[in-house]
């Protein structure tokens, strides 16, 4: 009779996803982090509420004038190119999603599905901002600029400063990405990734509004 | 598709890409639900106040976080929809 033999751990080779050494005795279920933690640093949340609180004033500013002139505004908000502002949503969605999803492969050591799930987001802030750049171009060919009216200067002022935002996380996600390359330990980055990710994420909530506001309810 | 959803996070991913489309759909098109510009404004606002509410919860991870910091988030997304509403229907 023959005895059975144990089942022997069968795993990847790094370069095709898998783990190697203390990394592969890590959990690949997510970590999640003990009630009452602050996702990075309580500093942090202080930028992050003032920066969202400035879109905010100039958002609810864009809904004041436009009370003196809804026509006008539902007029030129038609002259927006809808169906991109609505895939850039979709775009933006998804990077956060990526985001979240590298930040549990980080916490569990997962260091080559982190550095994935990162190189994912940053392609979708390229599509984002390669999308931003064709209404641009679309919107100043038609003769649309910051000066030709009250809708078109805050929708510049608006996306503008989106769009710096854009890039400024973008470059924030390279250096996560670099600190997943150089194998970090967790507990040595925990509060600079996690902040890299609040901070894409607020990016995300804000072009959600954006979206809102100026393309679709001031066309409706 | 059905590993997406497998978890929380995936679930709320998916919800938030439904969301998008409904709310493009009320924007496109707000004489279908038959109740004019003020529903079609609400509905739109209400739904993209939702999703920051989840991006928040569950993307930045506020849902474990201490109370005050809870508070203030929600407190901000809350007037913040509120005053969006008002500006566009009162």
């Amino acid at each position: 009779m023959t005895q059975p033999r144990p089942k022997a751990d069968v795993e990847l080779p790094e370069f095709l996803g898998g783990a190697t050494g203390d990394v592969a005795r890590a959990p690949r279920r997510a970590v999640t982090p003990s009630a009452g933690h602050i996702p990075g640093e309580a500093g942090l949340w202080i930028f992050l509420f003032g920066d969202m609180t400035i879109f905010a004033a100039i958002m609810l500013a864009f809904l004041w004038d436009r009370r003196a002139d809804v026509e006008g505004f539902e007029e030129a908000s038609h002259q927006l190119i809808q169906p991109i502002g609505a895939v850039n949503t979709l775009v933006l969605l998804l990077s956060s999603f990526l985001v979240v999803r590298a930040l549990f492969a980080h916490r569990a050591a997962r260091y080559v599905t982190a550095r994935r799930m990162i190189v994912g987001a940053i392609v979708c802030a390229a599509v984002f901002a390669g999308l931003k750049a064709v209404e641009y171009y679309s919107e100043i060919s038609a003769g649309h600029t910051p000066a030709t009216g009250q809708f078109f200067t805050f929708y510049f002022i608006l996306t503008g400063l989106h769009l710096v935002h854009v890039i400024v996380g973008t470059a924030l996600l390279a250096a996560w990405q670099l600190m997943c390359l150089r194998r970090r330990p967790w507990s040595a980055v925990q509060r600079i990734v996690e902040g890299i990710a609040c901070y894409w994420h607020m990016v995300d909530l804000l072009w959600v509004a954006i979206f809102a506001i100026v393309y679709l309810v001031s066309a409706e | 598709m059905i590993a997406i959803v497998s978890d929380r996070i995936g679930r709320v991913f998916a919800g938030l890409v439904v969301a998008t489309c409904i709310t493009w759909w009320l924007g496109s098109g707000s004489a279908w639900i038959g109740g004019g510009f003020e529903l079609a404004a609400t509905l739109t606002i209400l739904i993209a106040f939702v999703k920051i509410a989840f991006i928040g919860a569950d993307f930045m991870e506020l849902r474990a976080a201490p109370v005050i910091l809870r508070t203030v988030f929600f407190g901000w997304v809350t007037a913040f929809a509120v005053a969006a509403t008002a500006m566009v229907v009162v």
